[in-house]
């Protein structure tokens, strides 16, 4: 009877992507709609239209995602809204 | 206000009691209240992420933060030391020293970032509420709270009118005259 080969060592890979981060801009009563507005435009590059979209979301529904991706870019987006005294956080996007 | 050839902005006409608001900007945004530091300094996740990425942030963001800040109240400062006043004849009586502040264009982000420091100490420091900001009726000023939320109104329309040079597709060559706003 052949022997049993030797298991010297098994291993198991798995990959997986990183979960989205979001970056999320928070209603405050003081910082002007306009501000914010050109905020978005200079943080994100975002055209006037889309950062205005962005900006009434926050107005209107106290909160907007304003970007998702990668946690490293997401955190320095987050820092660049807190150089400009926005109201900012980063959370996963799954919602933990 | 003014725009000016430079491309600045210029406001003339301050009288004593606006000339007074203005140089409380840089102060107001320096305030130590912890109510404007949480607001000038927030957390940057809410949640079970806060304990996780507090510690950097306080760590090695708010210190540049901090130092920003401060540096543009530091142009706001300058801008306002050079203050200049202007005497302006009056035609039923004596004649009243005016002032006129100009805000050089190259120094338009250091006022958006302390006028909106200033902004948000002020709201902080006496809780002001979406419902406070909104009411507009506080003429004549006859409480710290009407005091207060004039000057946040004072700081928001010279801010308004940095974003509007700022954002608009008119950015006019130095060439132009000088034009009111």
């Amino acid at each position: 009877m052949p022997a049993a080969p030797d298991i010297l060592e098994q291993t198991a890979q798995s990959t997986q992507l990183d979960t989205p981060w979001n970056v999320v801009v928070h209603n405050d009563p003081i910082n002007l709609m306009s501000y914010v507005t050109l905020v978005f435009q200079r943080v994100f590059e975002y055209p006037k239209e889309k950062a205005t979209k962005h900006m009434l979301e926050v107005h209107e529904l106290g909160r907007s995602v304003v970007w998702t991706g990668l946690r490293e870019k997401a955190e320095f987006y987050v820092q660049q809204l807190h150089q400009h005294l926005l109201l900012s956080t980063l959370e996963k996007s799954d919602g933990a | 206000m003014r725009r000016e050839k430079s491309g600045g902005l210029a406001l003339t006409g301050l009288d004593p009691f606006a000339v007074q608001l203005l140089r409380e900007i840089p102060e107001a945004g320096a305030d130590s209240d912890p109510a404007v530091q949480a607001r000038l300094h927030p957390s940057p996740a809410g949640g079970k992420l806060q304990a996780e990425v507090e510690p950097d942030w306080e760590e090695y963001v708010r210190p540049e933060l901090r130092s920003l800040f401060e540096e543009a109240r530091t142009v706001v400062q300058r801008d306002l030391s050079r203050m200049k006043a202007e005497i302006v004849a009056q035609p039923d009586g004596p004649a009243e020293p005016t002032f006129r502040l100009a805000i050089p264009s190259r120094n338009f982000d250091a006022w958006l970032s302390a006028l909106n420091q200033a902004r948000l100490a002020l709201a902080a420091r006496h809780h002001f509420t979406e419902a406070d900001m909104n009411d507009h009726a506080r003429f004549p000023i006859a409480s710290e709270r009407d005091l207060r939320l004039f000057q946040i109104d004072l700081y928001g329309l010279i801010q308004e009118m940095i974003v509007r040079r700022l954002a608009g597709p008119d950015l006019r060559p130095a060439a132009e005259p000088d034009a009111d706003l």
